[in-house]
Order: C-alpha cells, then sequence, then structure tokens
C-alpha cells in the first residue's frame, strides 16, 4: 500500500458512512398454499435476503421458518422480488436484509355470475305436501318460475326491493301476495296453498295483507261446517255450535250470541241485512248451504262496517259459481228436498239456482201423537236463491243475488171449553235482490258497491178462546254498501265506507198488549194470554246513513285496528199518540245521531302466542212494532252497549289452536214495559232499562288434518237486566250460565264419515210460582209469583251422532246419512208446566231421539 | 205407533199433572154471583158464594169481602194486579158472611175503566184501560173463606163509557147497550143412581134468554158490532173422572145445552156434583146434585 493509499484509508475510518436501505419496487404475492388456506392458517416467514448492486435477489435464507408449505411459497416469491438498491454514500451497493413475510387469509367480495336471491316452495296447506307445476310470477317484473318436483321455485338477480307475487296451478286457489328482497340476502319462503273444492273457481285476492279486524272472531269453512252433527247438513246450523252462542229455545232457532236478545244479533249476507238465518222452528236455515264460502261469527266487539245491533254479528259469505258445464245436486230427507244447479253459458257468465221445500208437517203426523202440535210446532218452509255473475274483466266482478224464503205455520188446537180453544195461524217471508260490483285496481286498492233491495212480511193471527191476536207487518227496506281499501303504507291500510240501509214498515195489532210476548215478561207455559185488548195501526220511516272507516296498523308485533263509525238515524212514524174518538192523527219525525268508535288490537307475543284485544260502541233503532201509539211508544230512541273483550290465541300446532275470551257489555236505554199501573197515554213502553254481560270463552279447535276435524267450546257467561232505575237485576230471559260443546268429526277412508256432537248448557231462568188465586169470573187459577227469574229449567244435554257415506262415481256423487239427535233418548227438560192450581210442577221434555235419513246426489 | 225406515221418532211427552180441576178434593170456592150481573159505580150488587168440599156444599161458608183498589200494571199478565192480593190496596166490604152488598166504587171506571184520572197541569195525559173482548171492564173483589186455601176473585162488570170512540158511536152505545143479565141453568140432568165404573153422558142446558146479544165498539173498525154471548159450564165432581173440564157453545153456536161424559169411581158411596154456567159478559149461575155409586 502507498503513503497515499494509507492516508486515504486512515481518512475513510475517520467518518461514519451515509447508508441508504434498499427499497422494494416489485412486490410479488406469494400463493397461499391450498391446505392451509382451507384449513384456515395463518403464518409468518423470517427470510434472510441478499440484494445485489442492481437490486436483484441474489439469495433468500429462511431463518424462521412456519412450515415448508409457508417456507417454499415466501422463498418463491421473495426471489422475484426486485428492489431499489442500497446506497453506501451515494454508491450502489450489495446488502443482506430480515424481510418477514406475512401469510393472512382475505374475504373479498368479488363479482360472480347471477345469484339466486328468491327462492321457495309451495305446498298443499293441510297435508303438506308439495305441489309441483304451480306457477309462481313476480308480476311487476313479468318474471315467471315453476315449480318442480319438490314444488321448489327460485329467481335470480330478483332486484331488492316489495315485488307483486301470485301463486297460480291447477285447482289451487290463486294467491295474490306482496314479498320484499333485501339486498344481499336470499329471501327463503314457504307457500302453504288450498285445493280448490270441487267445481269451485274462487280467487282469493290479498293485495294488500290483511290483518284479523275483529278481536273476536271464528270463521268455519263450509266443507267443515257441512258435516257437524246434529246439522243434517246444513252449513249454517254450525253457528249453533259456536262459542258465545247458547241454545236457542226449544222450536225457536234464535240466536242468543253473548247473552244477548236474539233481535240484537245482526246476521248479514254478503253485507246485506236478513232477518233470519233458520226457518221457523230452526229446522233449516234460509240459505241453501251450497251458496255458502264461509260463515264468521263475532259474538261482539266487531269493527266500524257494521251496526244497528247492540249483540253479534253473523257473516254469511256466499260462494262465486263454479266455472264449466252444469253442476248441481238434488237432496232429499225427512224434512224436506232441496236442489241446485249451476251453468256457466259463457267463460264470463255464470248462472246459478237453488231451492228447497218442507213437508215434515205431513209426514210427522203419521207417526206421532196427537198432542205432539200442542208443544212442537211443524211449520211448512221454502226458500230459493237465484245468482247471477258476470267476470267483467280480471279482478272487475259484477253479481246479482235474489234471495227469498218463507215459512208458514199452521195449528187448531180444539176443545170442548170454547174459551180454551185455540188457533195459530203463522206467515213470513223475506225478500232481497242484491247487486254486487266489485273491483280489484291495479295499485292494491278495492272497492265495492252493493245496492239492495228487500221486503220483509210477517203476519201471524191467534185466537185464544175470544181473545184475538194479530200482528201483521210489511216492511219495505232498501240498502247500500260501499266500501274503499288502500294501502297507505307498509304497516298503513285504510277502509273507508258508506251503509245507509231505510226502511218503511206497516203494521197492524189487535189483541192483549201480552202478545207477543216480550223479554222479561213474568208468565209461565201455557198461560192464557190477557184478555183486555186493543187494537192499533201505523207505519214507520227508519233511515240511517253510516260514515265509517278503519286503519289497519302492522307495527312490528303489535297490530291495532282503530275504527269509527257515525250514524245519523231519522225515525218517522204515522202516529204519536192513540186514536182518540175522530181526532186526526199526528206524525212524528225526529233524527238521532250515533257516534261509535270501534277498536282492535292484536300483539304477537311469538310465532305461537297472541294477545287480542277489542271493544267499541254500538246502537240499535227501535224496532217498528215498538213504536205503536197504543202498545208500544212512539218516542223511543237508540238504544246502545258498550263492548270490551280480551284474550288470546295459542298455535299448537298448525291446524290446532286455542282460544280464550273474556268480554262484558254494557247496555242502556233497554225498551221494556212501563211498569206504572195507570201509565201515560203512549207509552206503554219505556226506555230506562239496563242490561250487563260478562263472561268468558273458550275453544279448542282442531281444523281439518287428514280427515279429522272438531272442536271443544265452552262458555261461562252470566246476563242480567233491570228494567227500570229502581228495580233490582234480574237474569236476563235467555240467559245459559254454561254452554259447553265438543264436536268431532273423521273421514275414515272409502267414503265413509262419521261424527258425533255432545252438549250440555244450564236450563233458562223462570219465575217460580209460589201461590195461585182463583179467577172466579173465568174459572182459572192465576199464578202468584216469586223473585224474577229466580229458578231454572234442569239443564239440558244431548249426544247426537251422524253416519255419512260417500260414493263417487264417473259423473256424479251420492251420499246417503244417518244423522240421530238425542242418541241416548235423554228426556231433557224444555218447559215447566203447572197443574190447574200451581200445585204441582213438572216439565215437559224435548223431542226424544231423532234420527233423519236422506240422500244427496251431486253432479 | 208406527215406525218408518226413515225416521224413529216419539212424542214430546205431556206430564201427568195430577186430578184435573174438576175434582173437588178439598174446600174449594166454585162460583161467586154477582145480582145484577153488570151496574153502574154506585149500583148496589149482592154478591154470594158457591164453596163445594168433599162433603158437598158448604151452606154457609164464612167469606171476607173487599174491593181492590189497585189498577193491573202492563206488566202483569193476571186478570188482577198481584198489589189485590195485599190490604194495602183493598178496601173492606164486610164479612163474614156468605153472602154480602155493597155498591160499586165510584171510581170504579176511572181505576179498572176507560176514564183515567184527570190529566195533572204539566203532566202528559194517562193512558186508559183496555176493554175486554167484549168491550167490559171489572171491578175486582176479594174473597177469603175461611178453610180455603187459596183467595178468590170475583170481576164484577162495571158499565162504563165508551172510551175513545166517535161521539155518535158512543152516543148510540149507550142507547143499544143492554146490561148483562146472569144466565139460567134448565135441564140438567143427573142421574140419581150410577153403577160403579159405569160412564154417564150428563147434560146442562140454559134458558134461550140467557144468551144474549149486546154491542162491541169494534176497535179496527172502529163501529159498534152485534156479538151474541158465548157459554162455558164448569163440571165439578167428587169422585170419578169428568171427559172435560168445561164444556159449552160458542159465540156463533145456537144450542141452548152441552154435555159431559163422567166416568163413575170403582167404589161405592154419595158422589156431589156442581156445574156452573157462566157467559161471555161474567154471568153465573149454578147448581149442585148428588148421585148415589152402587154395585149395580
Amino acid at each position: 500500500m502507498s503513503l497515499g493509499a494509507a492516508l486515504l484509508a486512515l481518512l475513510v475510518w475517520q467518518q461514519p458512512p451515509n447508508i441508504k436501505p434498499p427499497k422494494l419496487k416489485k412486490f410479488v404475492e406469494a400463493v397461499y398454499p391450498q391446505a392451509q388456506k382451507q384449513a384456515g392458517t395463518e403464518a409468518q416467514v423470517l427470510l434472510s435476503i441478499e440484494i445485489a448492486e442492481n437490486g436483484s435477489v441474489v439469495s433468500v435464507e429462511v431463518l424462521k421458518s412456519a412450515g415448508p408449505d409457508f417456507d417454499a411459497a415466501a422463498v418463491t416469491a421473495a426471489k422475484q422480488f426486485v428492489f431499489e438498491p442500497a446506497q453506501v454514500d451515494g454508491a450502489p451497493a450489495p446488502v443482506k436484509i430480515d424481510y418477514r413475510y406475512d401469510f393472512k387469509i382475505r374475504t373479498e367480495m368479488v363479482p360472480t355470475g347471477p345469484q339466486i336471491n328468491f327462492e321457495g316452495v309451495v305446498l298443499e296447506r293441510f297435508k303438506k305436501r308439495p305441489l309441483p307445476g304451480v306457477t309462481v310470477t313476480l308480476r311487476d317484473l313479468g318474471l315467471s318460475a315453476v315449480t318442480d318436483e319438490d314444488g321448489a321455485f327460485a329467481f335470480t338477480d330478483v332486484p331488492p326491493g316489495p315485488h307483486k307475487v301470485s301463486i297460480e296451478g291447477k285447482n289451487l286457489v290463486a294467491v295474490d301476495t306482496e314479498e320484499t328482497v333485501v339486498k344481499a340476502k336470499k329471501k327463503t319462503l314457504k307457500y302453504f296453498i288450498e285445493e280448490k273444492e270441487a267445481g269451485v273457481d274462487e280467487e282469493v285476492v290479498v293485495r294488500a295483507t290483511r290483518i284479523k279486524k275483529e278481536s273476536v272472531e271464528t270463521t268455519i269453512r263450509t266443507e267443515e261446517a257441512r258435516r257437524v252433527p246434529g246439522t243434517q247438513g246444513d252449513t249454517l246450523k254450525v253457528v249453533q255450535n259456536l262459542p258465545g252462542v247458547g241454545r236457542s229455545a226449544f222450536g225457536s232457532g234464535q240466536l242468543i250470541v253473548w247473552g244477548s236478545s236474539p233481535r240484537e244479533t245482526r246476521v248479514v249476507v254478503d253485507g246485506v241485512d236478513i232477518p233470519a238465518l233458520y226457518h221457523v222452528g230452526g229446522l233449516r236455515s234460509t240459505i241453501n248451504s251450497d251458496l255458502v264460502k264461509s260463515i264468521d261469527l263475532a259474538p261482539g266487539s266487531y269493527g266500524a262496517e257494521y251496526g244497528r245491533g247492540l249483540g253479534g254479528l253473523v257473516r254469511v259469505e256466499t260462494l262465486p259459481l263454479p266455472p264449466g258445464a252444469v253442476h248441481g245436486y238434488v237432496a232429499a230427507d225427512v224434512m224436506d228436498v232441496s236442489g241446485m244447479v249451476t251453468v256457466a253459458p259463457t267463460p264470463w257468465l255464470r248462472l246459478g239456482a237453488a231451492g228447497r221445500r218442507s213437508y215434515l208437517d205431513q209426514i210427522l203426523p203419521a207417526f206421532t201423537s196427537e198432542d205432539v202440535g200442542d208443544f212442537v210446532p211443524i211449520p211448512v218452509y221454502d226458500d230459493y236463491q237465484v245468482r247471477l255473475t258476470a267476470l267483467l274483466r280480471k279482478d272487475e266482478t259484477l253479481s246479482a243475488t235474489f234471495l227469498a224464503a218463507d215459512d208458514t205455520l199452521r195449528r187448531t188446537i180444539p176443545s170442548d171449553d170454547p174459551a180454551v180453544k185455540r188457533t195459530e195461524s203463522d206467515d213470513t217471508n223475506f225478500k232481497r235482490a242484491i247487486l254486487r260490483y266489485q273491483r280489484l285496481l291495479p295499485d292494491g286498492a278495492s272497492f265495492f258497491v252493493t245496492p239492495s233491495f228487500g221486503l220483509d212480511e210477517s203476519k201471524s193471527r191467534q185466537t185464544f178462546g175470544a181473545v184475538p191476536t194479530v200482528l201483521e207487518t210489511s216492511g219495505w227496506r232498501w240498502a247500500l254498501r260501499t266500501g274503499y281499501r288502500r294501502r297507505l303504507a307498509r304497516f298503513a291500510t285504510a277502509t273507508m265506507g258508506a251503509d245507509a240501509q231505510g226502511t218503511h214498515t206497516e203494521v197492524r195489532r189487535v189483541g192483549s198488549i201480552d202478545l207477543p210476548a216480550r223479554e222479561g215478561d213474568v208468565t209461565v207455559f201455557g198461560q192464557p194470554p190477557g184478555d183486555e185488548i186493543n187494537a192499533d195501526d201505523w207505519s214507520t220511516n227508519i233511515a240511517s246513513a253510516a260514515a265509517c272507516g278503519y286503519l289497519e296498523l302492522a307495527l312490528g308485533r303489535l297490530s291495532v285496528t282503530p275504527g269509527l263509525r257515525i250514524e245519523p238515524f231519522v225515525i218517522d212514524g204515522s202516529r204519536l199518540t192513540p186514536r182518540i174518538g175522530d181526532t186526526p192523527s199526528i206524525g212524528y219525525t225526529r233524527m238521532q245521531f250515533a257516534f261509535d268508535p270501534r277498536i282492535s288490537a292484536t300483539y304477537k307475543l311469538s310465532k305461537r302466542l297472541t294477545l287480542t284485544a277489542g271493544g267499541g260502541v254500538y246502537h240499535q233503532p227501535p224496532d217498528p212494532e215498538e213504536l205503536s201509539a197504543v202498545f208500544g211508544n212512539p218516542t223511543l230512541g237508540l238504544q246502545e252497549a258498550e263492548h270490551v273483550s280480551a284474550g288470546f290465541q295459542l298455535k299448537l300446532t298448525g291446524t290446532l289452536t286455542f282460544e280464550a275470551v273474556g268480554f262484558y257489555k254494557l247496555l242502556h236505554d233497554l225498551v221494556s214495559r212501563n211498569e206504572l199501573p195507570t201509565p201515560p197515554l203512549a207509552q206503554a213502553l219505556t226506555q230506562d232499562g239496563i242490561g250487563r254481560v260478562y263472561g268468558g270463552q273458550m275453544l279448542l279447535r282442531q281444523e281439518l288434518w287428514r280427515g279429522f276435524f272438531g272442536w271443544v267450546t265452552y262458555s261461562a257467561i252470566r246476563s242480567d237486566r233491570r228494567d227500570h232505575p229502581e228495580q233490582p237485576y234480574r237474569l236476563f230471559d235467555f240467559d245459559q250460565t254454561h254452554v259447553l260443546a265438543v264436536l268431532a268429526s273423521y273421514a275414515f277412508g272409502h267414503g265413509w264419515e262419521v261424527g258425533a256432537r255432545f252438549r250440555y248448557t244450564t236450563g233458562f231462568p223462570r219465575t217460580d210460582v209460589v201461590g195461585a188465586f182463583y179467577n172466579v169470573r173465568d174459572d182459572q187459577y192465576e199464578p202468584i209469583f216469586g223473585a224474577h227469574n229466580a229458578i231454572r229449567i234442569p239443564p239440558f244435554y244431548q249426544l247426537d251422532m251422524r253416519l255419512e257415506r260417500q260414493m263417487a262415481f264417473q259423473r256424479y256423487k251420492l251420499s246417503l246419512f244417518v244423522d240421530v239427535q238425542n242418541l241416548t233418548n235423554r228426556r231433557n227438560p224444555e218447559e215447566f208446566i203447572y197443574n190447574f192450581d200451581f200445585k204441582r210442577r213438572d216439565t215437559i221434555a224435548g223431542l226424544p231421539t231423532l234420527a233423519v235419513a236422506g240422500a244427496r246426489l251431486e253432479f | 205407533m208406527r215406525v218408518s225406515a226413515c225416521v224413529l221418532m216419539l212424542c214430546a211427552c205431556k206430564p201427568d199433572l195430577g186430578a184435573p180441576q174438576s175434582l173437588v178434593s178439598e174446600l174449594r170456592v166454585l162460583a161467586v154471583k154477582g145480582e145484577p150481573a153488570e151496574g153502574k159505580p154506585g149500583d148496589s150488587v149482592t154478591y154470594s158464594l158457591l164453596v163445594a168440599g168433599p162433603d158437598g156444599t158448604n151452606a154457609n161458608p164464612q167469606a171476607t169481602w173487599a174491593f181492590c183498589t189497585a189498577p193491573k200494571p202492563l206488566t202483569e199478565n193476571n186478570a188482577v194486579a198481584s198489589a189485590c192480593l195485599g190490604d194495602q190496596d183493598s178496601v173492606p166490604i164486610g164479612g163474614p158472611a156468605a153472602t154480602i152488598m155493597a155498591a160499586t166504587p165510584m171510581n170504579a171506571c176511572s181505576l179498572f175503566g176507560p176514564d183515567p184520572p184527570p190529566q195533572q197541569p204539566g203532566m202528559p195525559p194517562l193512558r186508559p184501560r183496555d176493554p175486554d173482548v167484549t168491550g167490559g171492564f171489572y171491578q175486582p173483589v176479594r174473597v177469603i173463606v175461611d178453610g180455603v186455601r187459596d183467595d178468590a176473585f170475583a170481576l164484577e162488570r162495571v158499565k162504563c163509557n165508551l172510551g175513545n170512540a166517535p161521539i155518535d158511536i158512543a152516543m148510540a152505545y149507550q142507547m143499544r147497550y143492554p146490561l148483562n143479565n146472569n144466565p139460567k141453568l134448565q135441564g140438567v140432568t143427573m142421574p140419581a143412581t150410577v153403577a160403579i165404573g159405569a160412564k154417564v153422558t150428563l147434560t146442562a142446558g140454559w134458558t134461550a134468554d140467557s144468551v144474549e146479544s149486546y154491542p162491541v165498539f169494534d176497535l179496527v173498525t172502529r163501529q159498534l158490532v152485534s156479538h151474541r154471548e158465548a157459554m162455558r159450564v164448569s163440571w165439578f165432581a167428587t169422585a170419578g173422572k169428568f171427559e172435560h173440564d168445561r164444556t159449552g157453545r160458542g159465540e156463533y153456536e145456537t144450542e141452548t145445552m152441552t154435555e159431559n161424559l163422567w166416568t163413575a169411581p170403582p167404589e161405592t158411596g154419595v158422589v156431589h156434583f156442581w156445574v156452573v154456567l157462566r157467559d161471555s159478559r161474567g154471568g153465573v149461575d149454578f147448581a149442585s146434585f148428588d148421585s148415589s155409586v152402587t154395585n149395580l
């Protein structure tokens, strides 16, 4: 080394060098070892990398291993790195660095191909079997899918948001609904679809999700109702077995719902009032069962759509007529013959006619003893219906229905004593002509208009000895119902409507003020009417026009339906005071307003448990028969009631439910007889009565499942009245504390069905006779009564059975049935009866075992 | 009873309620006769009793008599108000006596007839009483007889004005209406001796003039309509069995007699009979007879 180099080396050694580390210019991703990636294993490999002066990697050495796979991957990648070379005092220099390579698993959203985000399966509702070949359509997108063998369908890349879905298939009830698809989430659904009844072409369109509006309501399908024992295949008679319904008085057929008088419960067919659901005697309903789609009973607390009644509401919905060729049936049993025929002459027009005629009055006397007619009125009845349905457009229908029913009763009880000889002649009939226009709008709203027109006539003429009783009424009625329903928001659907009705009634009455008897009258069975008589004839016009509306709010688990019904009434009559001499009669007109708020609510505590509550105010106008200036009171106004109810529904399985409801009703301004010995003129009736009804009901119900259905219902109800403010409460005449019904029906194959029904009811209240006095003029003893309605007729219980065999042939179906009432031949007491001086009391028993056999041929 | 293939049904059973009204097994009031059968308020009426028992007619029944002053409310279905059973609403006439004479109260047409109490100032008018089918109004008379379990009420017909009728009709009514007279029994045939278990047809007749015609204001046509009295016979016996408790003739039947079948008892002895004849307007006549049931 020269003196100069030595001096240079001495200079370098004496100053620290300027070092710039290398910089990675090109990074290469290591291939993640597959096995470790699937296992989700992450790792770190520490490498020693030698970098040349030009920045290339000379060698790579593993300093800390993470396993051979990770090591190899890291080394392979690192060898491909490219660096900006390190610099020492500004000059590139080779260097060795330590480098840690991290292996981490990252979730990365990678756009892929088409994704199924709306799928489901379509199953039959009751048997839960898959339904292939069903078309599922997303109507707003114009997309359709057909279910496969497993009932499955799927749509891909359905845009997020609400979509209108239709489900249609052969022999299936079409369904329209709405579903919402959420972004990046797959929607999977199960649809349970009902198969159509044979020959039925019904379309259930659910535009806005329907929330159950009535807090207490029982709906029965006609195919169940027809098979209930004791109904002889009459669908509407099933109402008598529903919770909250008491047993009607023997031979009356009247509906006693939640302790209310029969005239306080409304019966509507397609929204139109009819005066009677059953023919006289309760033997048959006034509407042919084959025209009935469903029967809804709301014993109280019903919504704002309906009014003019203090009690319950029975809604009968008629069935759309079937399409296709001629269909119908003919049936006969010991009571009557009936039949129906329907035809569809064009694809859009359907016609149907049905009728029934009784002949029991001619058969019965041949097999019974003479005095059965003393206690059991045997009416002659007939009813007929004509229906026309026009499918104007999709979602637009026009239907016209004509209903009519007649009842006639003739009875003569001869006697050698002219004062006791009795005759009875009763004729009642009603007619209704109903037009109904319905339209479902493209935006999901719906509306309907239902004008109707009708005539109700009743002629009752009786004589008890020389004492006549004549009551003739003839009432023309018109009605108009409209409704518009629309979804306002996802959680809110509104319905607004009008319900107008008017009646013009002519009434003529002659006879004792005691007949017809009123609820609350204290009498004994068979007691002759008072022989003080009078006569009157008058006419009334009663009209009202209600504006009603309700809002269905779906607030998550809570659904609330507040409603309001505002209804002005006009009551007009021909006579304010009795006819006095030649003085002309003076009429009257007055107006009253009914303000009826209603509300119902449900709260889904869980998937299976729902709490319910409801209530409201109800008004009822006076009966035209009560507005007589002689027998009644022309100044009678609206009667009022408040209902409140609360309960729960528990879904034990898909078809087994348990419901329980408690309720309270308070009634005001009830009409009753004037108690004064000398009442004011034209005030034979007063309006200061009060009523209260409270109790509970339960229903355990198995819907049709594998051929079996049935239910157990029990009601405990207390109903009492106070006719005048200073009087104590007394039991309501129709009070039945306990009502139990257990019924079941099973189709065990090869067309055989068997059913049974057991009923238990508390007997009706009666007033005991505690003594008697002798009426010398009439040679009869007359009762001295004890406390009003303080005793009861003994309880009623009865077992009925039904056996049916159905045989299907190529073009028709034949059904044979036997319906046996009172299988055990129990002697059920129906009334108290006394001997001539009221010293001995016994009971009259109702009909013992009664077997009704019949046949039905469907084509 | 035949049974068909389609129906198996028995009658609704009418229970057996024991002895009929025609069997006299305890002391009972069978009739009260007012003479005259009809009068105006203030007229004197003589009331007499028929009281029967297992031993025959009670010749001297001790009865307490009272007028009832309580109109019957519309809520009651009997012939008299239940208030009449108490003393508060009764005015004693007299007794104990088998026969009594009393003047019909002056307010009878007001309490029980078509003349309601006068309207009070500021108050509505009151509802007049309704007439019976014969157009009549009645004053209740309470009779309590010693030894008879139940009180009896006679209803004495009272002649009142015609309520609510046009004036000309009311005047015609006053001119045409005949006061009721008690009917008269005649031709009552009862065998003196009967075999045990025998069936005997008994006959009771009345005089032709017992069936009176009278006008009634028809409330429907608002005209005077002529009616004819119906006649009823009540039969009583201390033994045996009548086919009917009562027989009679209606308004449109012209016969002046009626029959009844009586079955003699299975044991011998004396049977006491009574026959009470009533017309439509409350008039009464009665008679009693005895028969011997023997082993013939």
